[in-house]
């Protein structure tokens, strides 16, 4: 009856929905996995048993044996880090003008006066380099596309004339 | 502070670091999280983390009273009094101003004109998310569904976590709770899936959402007048598509970004635009709300077991709640309403048709198989295909959205008449906006998991490919995307 029920509902829960907590698919695939599958039933138009989550204190979890996935989180975290990193220098470099901008944007006082400072020259001295250059012509070119008429723009304009402009 | 923005990335880069430093201290951990959410809601608008903070104290209370009660008439009132408190602070301050415009109309349209207690009230972002999360906690408390949370850090940091604290997903208490105290993981397949999933959001975001929104949709959203029937046709499919791109893009930062801090979402979109039926797509849009409308308004209504006529009934409130949620105004109240009445339509044919195939099924056959059974058979297989399907739903959600657009009634009716005056021409559907919206539309028709696959073929890569790939992503976004960025429409909701 359940099940029925949930089908009627604009939204409710279907495959459509129960699929959303497959690994893969997810939201995300976490390793902690659905917390109780509670939720999961609900979302399939069963209502929960009564397995119920815990509000418990840290203590209770904090003594897990898992050596090898501490070690594969402290992996992944360092290669977080360094891929934020990386990814923040390639920003840096590339893209000083969004820097600049986002400099001048802020509030005026003495730590954003010097911010200002730096990214003026930083951007300066990518644009000596010709890197800034590069972001310049990809923002041209994304703009001649935006710009760009129907081939057949006059006989659709024309229409549109013959039609009468409205205003 | 916006996602796409330097300041979010240098908050996001150190709450990472510091979260994860923290990794085997769940409550310093925790403390962590909650103050980086508090600043994340102040930068808002500090005014508001009172509210905050007394919506979490009010449910953490509601919590723990119905954990101390037995006597169900008492667990009644708590719950009671708890929904009504939420309820209360969220029509305040998103429906004080809608209900007395309603009021003074009425009052005018009888010749009662009085003076009103007009306020000048500032909407709380995301109110509407962090009031529905709390109203899932204390239900589901009442129904023991989930345990009381003794500690106020985890309710706090329940109702307040900075990735979906502004516009959702709407996180379930049994989801999340548990999560927060067990040790965070990570590993190299979900830190790469969240990044891939920040850049896909990024990109729906600043590309798509925001140039379909400055290049067509946000001019004849004010003057429809001025623009041809092909302009508005594609206008409302622009909006259509710059909405999805715009929400769900939030979402998958929002998924991405608890991901990278450990935490489990559930996905919130599963490619509506490739729905094939109106119910299909509400099982696909906003899936946390729309389950959120299931659990807590639509079952309790109770309508499947009082025939045909309470099940549409309900399905109707629900819909008009749906659309009242998204704003305060006869616009959504309208836009809500259609859904509901196609989603009933829909279940009304699809059960005539049912009965019909049975009945010929049952029923003895009249003639001989003949080219003219045949051609009959072909014509009902292509009308409910799913390619008509799917062209029908598309339709009746883009034309319904200009409700969900439109700044008012008027607007939308002029929107209507010009649409359908069939004049030629084109100003505002050029080809880049063209192919935006026929872009993001076919990508609804791939796979589901393809992200995750993707995520799989490059996780075993170096930090530093990875690191390049990635700024790379970021930096063509920034670049391909308009100079400034607006705020993500849900803010508003």
């Amino acid at each position: 009856m359940e099940k029925e029920e949930s089908r009627h509902v604009g939204a409710p829960a279907t495959p459509a929905a129960g699929a959303a907590s497959e690994p893969g698919e997810a939201g995300v695939p976490m390793p902690n996995g659905p917390p109780n599958g509670a939720h999961r039933r609900r979302m399939r138009g069963v209502r929960p048993d009564r397995k119920r989550t815990t509000g418990g204190s840290a203590s209770a979890t904090d003594a897990e044996p898992g050596g090898a996935v501490d070690a594969a989180t402290l992996l992944a975290v360092r290669k977080g880090m360094i891929i934020m990193l990386v990814a923040a220098a390639v920003l840096l470099v590339f893209n000083s003008a969004g820097l600049r901008t986002w400099a001048r944007g802020l509030p005026g006082n003495a730590a954003s006066d010097v911010l200002v400072a730096t990214a003026d020259q930083w951007h300066g001295l990518m644009q000596r380099v010709g890197i800034a250059a590069a972001a310049a012509s990809v923002r041209e070119a994304v703009a001649d596309l935006r710009g760009q008429p129907w081939p057949d723009a006059d006989i659709m304009s024309a229409g549109r004339a013959e039609t009468g402009e409205r205003d | 502070m916006l996602f796409p923005t330097f300041e979010f990335g240098i908050f996001f880069l150190l709450i990472f670091l510091a979260s994860w430093l923290l990794r085997s201290r769940l409550d310093l951990r925790k403390m962590l999280l909650l103050a980086a959410s508090y600043f994340f809601y102040g930068a808002w608008d500090w005014r508001f983390l009172g509210l905050l903070a007394l919506s979490s104290t009010v449910n953490y209370g509601a919590g723990i009273a119905l954990a101390s009660l037995t006597d169900t008439v008492r667990r009644k009132w708590v719950v009671g009094i708890a929904v009504a408190l939420n309820l209360a602070v969220l029509g305040f301050f998103k429906y004080y101003g809608f209900f007395l415009t309603s009021l003074a109309e009425l009052m005018a349209s009888v010749g009662l004109e009085r003076d009103l207690p007009w306020l000048d009230i500032v909407l709380p972002v995301g109110i509407s998310f962090f009031t529905f999360q709390g109203i899932s906690y204390v239900v589901d408390v009442y129904r023991r569904d989930v345990d009381p949370v003794r500690s106020p850090l985890d309710l706090f940091l329940y109702i307040s976590f900075f990735p979906q604290l502004v516009a959702g997903p709407i996180v379930r208490a049994a989801d999340f709770l548990p999560q927060l105290n067990e040790r965070p993981r990570l590993d190299q397949h979900i830190l790469v899936f969240g990044f891939l999933l920040i850049l896909v959001g990024l990109f729906k975001k600043v590309i798509v959402a925001t140039y379909l929104g400055t290049e067509i949709v946000d001019d004849v959203f004010v003057f429809p007048q001025r623009y041809s029937s092909l302009d508005l046709l594609v206008g409302a499919y622009a909006f259509v598509v710059q909405i999805y791109c715009d929400f769900s893009g939030y979402s998958d930062i929002a998924i991405g970004a608890a991901a990278l801090l450990g935490y489990r979402f559930k996905r919130n979109f599963d490619r509506p635009l490739s729905a094939t039926s109106l119910q299909d797509l509400w099982q696909r849009w906003h899936i946390s709300l729309t389950s959120w409308l299931r659990d807590y308004l639509y079952r309790p209504l109770k309508g499947n077991r009082r025939g045909q006529g309470r099940i549409h009934l309900n399905l109707m409130i629900t819909m008009l709640a749906a659309g009242l949620w998204h704003g305060a105004a006869w616009t959504f109240v309208i836009w809500g309403g259609i859904q509901g009445a196609v989603l009933v339509l829909e279940r009304t044919i699809k059960g005539a048709w049912r009965r019909a195939t049975r009945a010929a099924e049952v029923a003895p056959p009249s003639q001989p198989a003949t080219w003219v059974g045949a051609a009959r058979s072909a014509v009902n297989a292509a009308l409910t295909g799913p390619a008509v399907g799917w062209f029908v739903t598309f339709n009746i959600f883009a034309l319904a959205a200009v409700f969900f657009r439109a700044s008012d009634l008027e607007l939308a009716m002029d929107y209507f008449r010009s649409l359908f005056s069939f004049t030629g021409g084109v100003e505002k559907c050029t080809p880049f906006v063209a192919f935006l919206v026929t872009f993001s539309v076919a990508t609804q028709f791939l796979p589901g998991d393809l992200l995750s696959r993707l995520a799989r073929m490059v996780e075993a890569r170096g930090p530093v490919v990875l690191g390049l790939l990635l700024g790379a992503g970021m930096l063509a976004i920034e670049t391909i995307g308009p100079g400034g960025i607006a705020p993500f429409i849900y803010f508003q909701f």
